[in-house]
């Protein structure tokens, strides 16, 4: 679903990369934990993966997809197959937040009647069914998040790509947007999710690959947030 | 395509952005104004040269009586007048008639044109009075043919043509034309430039939303057309209004005022048909500088 091969990224004025010959696969259906220091290359891994960035070497497969053959006008059809969630969420401050999620639509060309079925389905499944007609700031930082998730799923996409979705989050709330990312990923979404937090880490028992500067350190199924001995 | 979505989006840029957009349709309206100007005062031009050419005509003036110039130092006599108009009919079909109008027939014209002074026809002696020949040139740029053929001979005191005045009347016309077209160039820089600033103001108020937009796969259309449209939107309504200034000036200032010098400009001004033919200029102009100057700025300042 994801391939990295012999992956390396240096961005302009920087002597070090910030990613260096990373090689990995993550395959359909997989939940990958992305840990590592802050700078140890995680959102670089993520933004390769989106396309916001070019390899300064290696090749990068996405959903199918050589990226580097993905010919300009073709990136926001890789981007329909990738929802992303990031930490600050990203919501527009004036749409409500059934506005919001069905903005992703709205700017993709989808039909109204396509819109008006499918973006209630999104809120149910992210417990936000009640909740349809309120704006972000009338939203706790849970729901916020929740609203960001409904936005980057209601297209349905192959992968999912979050970087640090709790960051903003206490740890009970996080518990929930945990467990929402759970029930996307048996949906058979691919979710790869880049984090700081520990105890989230530990109590999933998901895969994680650990970065450090630049360099894959680690890559563990069934891991844990630090080295397990 | 949803039309819907990208003109609401239209909207509402155009209405958080509209300070800047009102600047934008007024300096359009002024290039477009002082554009459409240029083009009519040129349209004025060939008016009115085309309708003194087809009037224009040569005068052959010659000696009158006791004449203070060297080249008369006696009224032209018969021979003289028969060898000038010999050399004015060798000169056909160029010459197109020649026409001698003699002491009394100056008379007439002379009293005629001062019908209103009687003082000054009471005053002035008929034999004071020259003769002259009246010449039509099949083309009239070629006086200088006539002017080289005629001057000098005897009997001959001046030559003289109506092209000197219109060539003076023609120049400045185009100066105040090229004055236009160079205000003109100046402004549609500046709103080039003003539309621009616009966008990338636009685009920067919005970068929330069209980075959003990017991450769940809008196309490039779909995120850059409402600010394209904006500023072409904005420049159309600032070459609609600037249009409507034509036609005021058209109305009230070509119609009302010009109107006493109408001799001067050939007897003929501007119609209404030579003001809508700037409109598709005004136009294509305005839309062209609008969409070039929102691209350019689209491609630099915002990543799709």
């Amino acid at each position: 679903m994801i391939r990295f091969d012999n992956v390396t990224k240096t961005y302009p004025q920087q002597s070090r990369p910030a990613l260096n010959d990373v090689s990995l696969e993550v395959d359909k259906g997989e939940f990958v934990f992305l840990v590592g220091a802050s700078g140890s290359g995680k959102s670089t891994f993520l933004r390769l993966a989106l396309r916001e960035e070019k390899p300064t070497q290696g090749r990068i497969y996405v959903a199918g997809k050589d990226l580097a053959k993905l010919s300009p006008w073709k990136v926001p059809g890789l981007r329909r197959q990738v929802g992303t969630v990031f930490q600050d969420f990203r919501l527009l401050p004036n749409k409500t937040v059934f506005q919001n999620v069905a903005f992703a639509l709205e700017v993709i060309g989808r039909p109204r009647s396509q819109i008006a079925k499918v973006v209630p389905e999104v809120l149910d499944l992210v417990g936000l069914a009640d909740k349809h007609n309120r704006l972000p700031s009338e939203l706790s930082g849970g729901e916020q998040q929740r609203v960001a998730i409904a936005r980057a799923f209601v297209n349905r996409p192959i992968v999912l790509l979050a970087d640090e979705p709790t960051g903003n989050l206490d740890p009970s709330t996080s518990v929930g947007i945990m467990r929402l990312l759970d029930r996307i990923n048996r949906t058979g979404t691919t979710v790869v999710m880049a984090t700081h937090d520990a105890q989230i880490v530990d109590s999933m028992r998901r895969r994680v690959i650990e970065l450090e500067g630049g360099k894959v350190v680690r890559d563990q199924s069934r891991g844990v947030y630090g080295y397990s001995s | 395509m949803r039309l819907r979505f990208v003109f609401g989006e239209l909207a509402n840029s155009l209405r958080r952005n509209s300070l800047m957009m009102f600047a934008v349709v007024i300096i359009t309206a002024f290039s477009m104004l002082i554009l459409s100007a240029a083009l009519l005062v040129r349209s004025q031009v060939s008016i009115t040269k085309h309708s003194f050419y087809q009037k224009l005509q040569v005068s052959v003036w010659l000696c009158p009586e006791n004449s203070p110039h060297a080249q008369c130092p006696t009224q032209a006599n018969n021979v003289q007048i028969d060898a000038i108009r010999q050399q004015l009919d060798s000169l056909r079909p160029l010459v197109t008639n020649v026409e001698f109008i003699d002491q009394n027939q100056a008379w007439s014209i002379f009293k005629d044109l001062f019908a209103n002074q009687p003082d000054l026809i009471n005053n002035t002696d008929p034999k004071a009075l020259p003769e002259s020949f009246v010449v039509k040139l099949s083309d009239p740029k070629k006086f200088d043919v006539v002017s080289t053929a005629v001057s000098g001979m005897p009997g001959v005191d001046v030559v003289q043509n109506q092209d000197d005045f219109l060539k003076k009347l023609f120049g400045i016309m185009n100066a105040v034309r090229f004055t236009a077209l160079a205000a003109t160039g100046v402004l549609i820089i500046a709103a080039g430039v003003l539309i621009g600033v616009a966008v990338q103001v636009a685009a920067a108020s919005r970068r929330r939303e069209t980075g959003i937009m990017r991450l769940v796969g809008a196309s490039r259309l779909y995120i850059q057309l409402p600010f394209l449209l904006e500023g072409v939107l904005a420049s159309l309504i600032g070459a609609m209004l600037g249009f409507g200034g034509v036609a005021a000036i058209k109305h009230f200032l070509v119609d009302g005022r010009l109107k006493a010098v109408l001799p001067v400009l050939g007897g003929r001004l501007i119609g209404w048909s030579d003001v809508y033919a700037t409109l598709p200029w005004l136009i294509g102009l305005s839309v062209i500088v609008a969409a070039f100057a929102s691209f350019v700025t689209l491609i630099r300042y915002m990543r799709v």
